[in-house]
């Protein structure tokens, strides 16, 4: 997946976790700071002066799944150090040579760890250790959902019967209490849900939002209560949008579709005290979407070992559900491809697109699509232009997306991002640019 | 009054105080039990439009925005972009004039990839040359920086700019300066025209390998590194080496000031070999002189 050349600094960059690892490991970078620096085909190395005249050890695996290690007492993954030693190796600073000791340990260590087989697991491939104590704990879990939800189901009647004005007064602890009780209830996801409906009272008609948000979670209760009528693919998405987990095992155990897979964009966003990155590819093949999701308390590390840009082979396992993206990453091999673009589809076809997984699943809130449409600046929300004239909402950017005008020039470029029903949030630039085909700067990041 | 407003306003006073609205379009589905408990009716209705407004949402038709010029210079080459991509991060800005200067003096200008970074840049500094920006943006770029209002007086100037002549390279507006002079008074290098002889060169280094300028040294070495003709890189190695044989006693802090400055003086050399390489085409023909560690001086 990864080439031994040197990987250029934007990549580099793309790994650190924070704006400040960022700028405290290009002020690290190059200086006197270092020595015993030295790479081979399969790492970095080097010691960092850090107080008190001792030396920070750090070193960089290199590969399909780069990793770190350092002496240093930082948490962040990867920290200062290990940014700084894979600048000055993009830059072409660091000298062949062979590892020292402290290098050459931790990476043979690492090789070897990898060689081992997994351990004998009584859970392996859906097997359960226990059937029958599981399916006691199964039922046991769905009394308690079906529990929680029809007391929200209540909640909601009351609301309604008693009038959502004066609920904007209300504040977030309102729907809180409530959102606590689907915890208890291990109902997660229809927490989620409540949680985000405070938001909609900053909106201008907020009472519509409010009343389709409740709406939905009407909706959600009825499909759980008729769970057994379902079919078995909408059935699984109801159970999803609920919070019933799925371990990792079973979606591996589940076929898989073998593809080269490109990672056509990303994005990290902040919810309820979680920090969540969702990278959407596309199968070279199978011109199937997929998106790999993962999940760090505020400030901690995202799985960076997909990244926009990235190809990889692999097999992705899909999580059961109709009109579910999200994707386990298994078996990889070492072939290799170019970027395969997804191609760009008109905004008519986009919408077909949407309608069909709302009806799937009519709890979706996003989808991958690649647009052509110019950016049309405005001092309110920027648009995307279509030829035929039809546009839709830029949403969701932290600043304006200046740099997806200055491509386009005004004129209709391809776009990747994720379509809903408020807008369209941008996330890539596809192959408009000889010196950067593929770019996932959409907006500004101050020099 | 909408039908859908109509149950909106049901459930913002409530269904304890407001009927349900009766006599829904048969667009809405299957019509609802009258039996049903007002409030689940009125919850039904909600999840019901939510499900149609979200698949038929019809999008708006707006205007087309304004539209860039065709551009008529050549995009600079990837490996060039490259350099570019180290001076903005972070932003070094006398370098980035000297990238921006070598890019208009071959007629190429910047890709669109850059022309924020460079745009936030020069709008928060003036030390960002204007004209050679304003050439190295080229009319496209200049039109993408008029499209944004706070940057209007970036875009004003630039405008202004746009048909600056760009001074050489070779700047021969300076003085002739002797080898003698600049021993005597080192500064005096910076004024000198820009085509150095050997002599000149020598004496520059050995100013800047004798320690003499202390802590002013390495800020010395990186301005000379910024006019030191190219073809007067192998006077550095020699310099180098005159280092490794230790013909001068200094402090060990003196060998640090003395190392550090020989290396902001080369990467600085370094980089403008790489920049005439990239915009050129030609390969760098020399191979990179390596510095040691000071320790590792015999």
């Amino acid at each position: 997946m990864f080439a031994m050349d040197t990987w250029p600094r934007q990549k580099v960059l793309s790994l650190a976790s924070d704006r400040a690892s960022i700028a405290a490991a290009v002020a690290l970078a190059g200086t006197r700071a270092w020595r015993d620096v030295g790479t081979d085909s399969k790492g970095l190395w080097g010691c960092c002066a850090g107080g008190a005249g001792q030396f920070y050890e750090t070193v960089v695996a290199l590969g399909s799944s780069p990793a770190y290690a350092c002496s240093c007492p930082s948490r962040k993954v990867p920290c200062k150090h290990a940014l700084a030693l894979l600048l000055q190796w993009s830059d072409g600073l660091i000298p062949n040579s062979e590892p020292p000791h402290f290098a050459a340990a931790w990476l043979s260590a690492r090789v070897s760890r990898k060689g081992q087989p997994e351990p004998a697991r009584a859970e392996r491939h859906g097997e359960l250790a226990d059937p029958a104590a599981a399916a006691k704990r199964a039922a046991a879990r769905a009394e308690r959902v079906a529990g929680g939800l029809d007391e929200l189901d209540q909640w909601l009647c009351d609301q309604i019967r008693g009038g959502l004005a004066g609920l904007d007064r209300a504040g977030y602890a309102h729907f809180d209490t409530m959102a606590a009780r689907m915890i208890d209830a291990q109902a997660p996801g229809v927490a989620g849900m409540l949680r985000s409906i405070p938001a909609e009272f900053a909106s201008v008609g907020w009472p519509s939002r409010i009343l389709e948000q409740l709406g939905a979670l009407h909706l959600l209760i009825q499909a759980h209560r008729r769970l057994a009528e379902l079919p078995a693919d909408l059935a699984a998405t109801v159970r999803g949008r609920i919070g019933y987990s799925v371990s990792k095992s079973e979606v591996l155990a589940m076929p898989g579709v073998l593809d080269h897979w490109f990672a056509v964009g990303m994005v990290d966003t902040a919810d309820y005290r979680l920090d969540t990155r969702r990278v959407w590819l596309y199968g070279a093949d199978s011109s199937r979407w997929a998106v790999i999701m993962s999940y760090a308390p505020p400030g901690g590390p995202l799985d960076d070992t997909v990244l926009a840009g990235y190809v990889l082979h692999a097999r992705l396992h899909f999580y059961p559900g109709s009109g579910q993206f999200r994707a386990l990453v298994g078996e990889q091999t070492s072939a290799t491809a170019g970027r395969t673009m997804p191609p760009a589809e008109s905004f008519t076809d986009v919408r077909t697109r949407f309608a069909q997984l709302i009806a799937a699943d009519p709890w979706a809130a996003r989808m991958p699509a690649v647009i052509n449409a110019a950016p049309v600046p405005s001092p309110g929300p920027w648009r995307m232009r279509a030829a035929s004239g039809e546009c839709c909402e830029i949403i969701d950017l932290p600043e304006e997306p200046w740099p997806l005008l200055a491509r386009s020039g005004g004129e209709p470029i391809e776009v990747f991002g994720e379509w809903s029903a408020r807008g369209f949030r941008p996330l890539s630039l596809l192959g408009m640019d000889a010196i950067e085909p593929f770019s996932t700067a959409v907006v500004a990041q101050a020099a | 009054m909408s039908v859908w407003e109509d149950v909106v306003t049901t459930g913002l006073i409530g269904t304890d105080r407001r009927a349900v609205p009766d006599g829904l379009p048969v667009s809405w589905g299957t019509e609802l039990d009258q039996a049903t408990d007002p409030a689940h009716a009125v919850l039904s209705l909600a999840a019901r439009h939510r499900a149609v407004t979200r698949a038929g949402r019809l999008l708006q038709s707006c205007p087309p925005g304004a539209v860039a010029p065709p551009s008529r210079m050549p995009v600079a080459s990837r490996a060039a972009h490259e350099i570019l991509v180290r001076l903005l991060s972070p932003p070094q800005v006398d370098l980035l004039n000297l990238w921006l200067a070598a890019a208009v003096r071959h007629d190429q200008r910047v890709s669109a990839a850059y022309w924020t970074p460079l745009a936030m840049l020069a709008a928060r500094t003036t030390e960002l040359d204007r004209a050679v920006l304003a050439k190295g943006l080229g009319e496209r770029g200049i039109w993408f920086v008029e499209q944004n209002p706070q940057w209007a007086r970036l875009a004003k100037s630039l405008r202004s700019h746009a048909q600056d002549e760009i001074p050489p390279e070779r700047d021969a507006s300076g003085r002739e300066v002797t080898a003698e002079a600049v021993r005597a008074r080192p500064d005096l290098i910076m004024s000198s025209v820009t085509e150095w002889s050997n002599e000149l060169t020598r004496a520059v280094l050995d100013i800047i390998a004798s320690g003499q300028l202390q802590q002013r040294g390495v800020r010395y070495a990186a301005t000379v590194g910024t006019r030191l003709p190219l073809q007067h890189y192998e006077q550095l190695r020699l310099a180098v080496q005159h280092i490794t044989r230790r013909e001068q006693s200094l402090t060990p802090a003196g060998w640090r000031s003395v190392r550090e400055a020989l290396l902001a003086m080369e990467r600085m050399v370094w980089l403008r070999m790489e920049m005439r390489s990239a915009f050129s085409g030609e390969p760098i023909m020399v191979r990179r002189l390596e510095i040691p560690p000071w320790d590792e001086v015999p």
